[in-house]
């Protein structure tokens, strides 16, 4: 199972926002960080297909996705930014119609639906409009719908923005059993919250990439992108993230 | 009230600034074209009996606000829709709600941006049916009966939207109150006494003519009809500018009324509230304990499987209790007969609405349209379960469908595809439902009444 992108270029009136961007996705969890306007939602928006690259490729297992997008989107799981739920439906009737939507049938998304709302503990806001949740709730019903179909590509972005410190450790805890068998991308402003749960990191610079290696190698590159100036013991994760990210 | 000039000219910017206005200005000019027919075409905007008035400055002069008056009453409640909603969405309600400004001043602020906006548009509209028929461009002679028929009119039109908009969180409620107010100032009998819209003192300017019928006008096309022109030579002398001008108060006595009534400090009901039942302590020692084992899921990608999905979020789109009452009148639609069965099949569609808003729109409105973009499903797979929505509009007229004649059941299913069509295509590329759910209502409105379309008022 792999993803790969090859000089995958995105503008926007003539703005680049993504340049030259080459990945090669295999099983596990892949942080992308970055600063704000860095083009992290735009890159996970080219990898879930819901934007064509202006040029570049972009392939699944070995087949081109820009022109066969059903072919990853059959097993894909994405959750947006804004939770991209329905307000006005209940939590148990968004999980049941989006995850129709991926292909899940009604009978499997009943049997699973109480297992993940019960993970997330959340299962007494199951008849509950979402409107009437909070951003957190609605955020963790996000990360049900997210989970619900069993995805082989996950992509989340931002996923952990409204969640307790204790949620949070759930969630990565869950992910790195996902990853297992699956591709699991995740996006965040914060190095310290996801290093413990990634395999790789992606840092992104202005739409391209400065970093992309595992987060053992995040100091030792910085340090040596630095010169001779500075030495790894003085350096922190922190720093060396600015490092790439600035 | 020191803020309010500029609060005011920051909404009206943001009125300006929205999608809407493009489309908006594109409907005026297009109205601009026909409001005032050229003597040669085929059809009359205005008749009493069957005379109209001949193409001349004063006709021109006159008729124009009292047009802009009708169609802003439509174009007012299309516009005002949602305002409160859209609020929330962008959460700037928040600040609304904890400004340290009362009430009253708080919605006049937004009376006053609507009000300056309608006014701008109608003017336009002014300008474009000046230019367009031309006699002259001695604006004076425009601006009068403008200043008298219609900037009152516009200002009153304002807080019943604004009030209605934010006092009203009940859609269906919000629909009933438009329809109230539209019949309050069409009304006949209302007409007579109060004017409010201008369209009695143009048509006591017929009073000369002998018609047999005084009390009856249309607006849009009547074809070989024929009609006499009346020429007119002078300009509506106003009854009296008090007549229009206690429509300032009168508005702000209702706007005053209308703050005591509304509660920006909460928003969300008890009833709504989620009880909470987590505890802290649970939460703690449930790190690391939960587990979540997900049952292998059998993808399947066919159209049958779209459909359920589809048919499952089409009837989750309206409440149990909205489903429960188009059930009873489609039922009772079996039993009536003649106008009160025509009455009751336009109920249902009226109660059927909020599909428009949460099956067809809600994917552009709530930002979901990424779930269908990412779906393993096919583009045209979707616009064919879309036609689930079709087949409900079937469902809903078969108590009316002949079933003597194949040729008229036939007609009116057709009839209902074309609506079928138009409301798919207007929600695909305006991304919106509004303007549909308002044509739809003058659509079941013209059809309760019996009245065509282009009648209805």
């Amino acid at each position: 199972m792999s993803i790969s992108l090859n000089n995958v270029n995105y503008k926007i009136n003539n703005n680049t926002i993504l340049q030259n961007i080459n990945l090669s996705l295999k099983k596990g969890v892949y942080g992308i960080l970055g600063l704000n306007g860095a083009g992290k939602t735009t890159l996970l928006n080219v990898i879930s297909t819901l934007t064509k690259p202006h040029n570049g490729s972009l392939s699944y297992n070995n087949t081109d996705v820009v022109k066969n997008p059903l072919i990853l989107r059959k097993d894909l799981s994405y959750m947006p930014q804004n939770f991209g739920l329905i307000p006005d439906l209940t939590v148990t009737q968004n999980l049941m119609y989006f995850g129709m939507l991926k292909g899940v049938s009604s009978k499997t998304l009943k049997e699973n639906i109480p297992n993940v709302l019960e993970f997330f503990n959340i299962q007494h806001t199951k008849d509950t409009n979402v409107k009437n949740l909070s951003g957190g709730t609605q955020q963790r019903v996000a990360l049900s719908l997210a989970l619900v179909n069993d995805p082989k590509v996950l992509i989340l972005d931002e996923p952990t923005s409204a969640l307790d410190p204790i949620e949070r450790i759930n969630f990565y805890e869950l992910i790195k059993k996902i990853s297992d068998n699956s591709i699991v991308i995740v996006s965040s402003h914060n190095i310290y919250e996801i290093e413990k749960y990634v395999d790789n990191i992606i840092v992104l610079r202005n739409g391209q990439i400065s970093f992309s290696d595992t987060v053992d190698q995040l100091i030792p590159e910085a340090v040596s992108g630095l010169g001779n100036s500075v030495s790894e013991n003085s350096l922190n994760l922190e720093k060396a993230f600015e490092y790439f990210a600035k | 009230m020191k803020a309010l000039p500029l609060i005011s000219l920051y909404n009206l910017k943001l009125f300006f600034k929205h999608t809407y206005f493009k489309y908006i200005l594109v409907i005026i000019m297009i109205l601009g074209f026909f409001i005032i027919p050229n003597p040669k075409s085929d059809y009359v905007t205005f008749t009493v009996g069957s005379y109209t008035g001949g193409l001349n400055l004063v006709w021109i002069s006159n008729l124009t606000p009292v047009y802009i008056n009708a169609i802003f009453s439509l174009l007012a409640i299309f516009i005002s829709q949602n305002l409160k909603k859209r609020e929330l969405n962008n959460n700037t309600y928040v600040n609304f709600r904890l400004s340290i400004k009362s009430n009253f001043q708080l919605l006049m602020y937004k009376v006053v941006s609507l009000f300056f906006y309608l006014t701008i548009l109608a003017f336009i509209l002014e300008i474009i049916i000046l230019v367009i028929n031309y006699q002259s461009y001695n604006l004076a002679l425009y601006l009068v009966p403008f200043l008298y028929f219609t900037v009152p009119y516009l200002f009153f039109l304002a807080s019943v939207c604004v009030l209605i908009d934010y006092l009203v969180d009940l859609k269906f409620l919000k629909y009933i109150l438009y329809f109230v107010f539209i019949i309050f100032i069409y009304n006949t009998n209302i007409r007579h006494i109060l004017d409010i819209t201008g369209i009695q003192e143009l048509m006591d300017n017929f009073s000369h003519v002998e018609a047999k019928s005084k009390d009856s006008f249309i607006l849009g096309k009547i074809k070989y009809k024929d009609v006499q022109y009346v020429k007119f030579e002078n300009f509506i002398d106003p009854k009296s500018w008090l007549s229009k001008i206690y429509l300032f108060p009168i508005s702000l006595i209702i706007v005053l009324l209308g703050s005591f009534l509304f509660k920006r400090y909460s928003v969300v009901r008890k009833t709504e509230q989620v009880p909470v039942t987590t505890k802290k302590q649970e939460n703690i020692s449930s790190v690391k304990e939960r587990t979540y084992h997900p049952i292998a899921s059998v993808s399947s990608f066919n159209l049958i499987s779209l459909f359920k999905a589809e048919f499952f979020l089409l009837s989750n789109s309206i409440s149990k209790n909205l489903k429960l009452i188009a059930l009873v009148l489609w039922i009772l639609a079996f039993f009536a007969h003649g106008e009160i069965k025509t009455l009751v099949i336009a109920a249902v569609f009226i109660t059927l609405l909020p599909l428009n808003q949460n099956y067809l729109a809600g994917k552009y409105t709530n930002n979901t349209f990424y779930a269908e973009k990412i779906s393993g499903y096919s583009a045209l797979m979707f616009i064919l379960s879309k036609f689930l929505l079709f087949l409900v509009y079937v469902v809903v007229v078969i108590p009316v469908l002949d079933y003597t004649s194949l040729e008229i059941s036939l007609f009116i299913i057709f009839k209902l595809l074309f609506l079928f069509l138009f409301q798919l295509a207007y929600v695909t590329f305006v991304k919106d439902y509004l303007l549909v759910e308002i044509i739809l209502i003058i659509i079941f409105s013209s059809y309760f009444s019996g009245v065509p379309v282009y009648q209805i008022f």
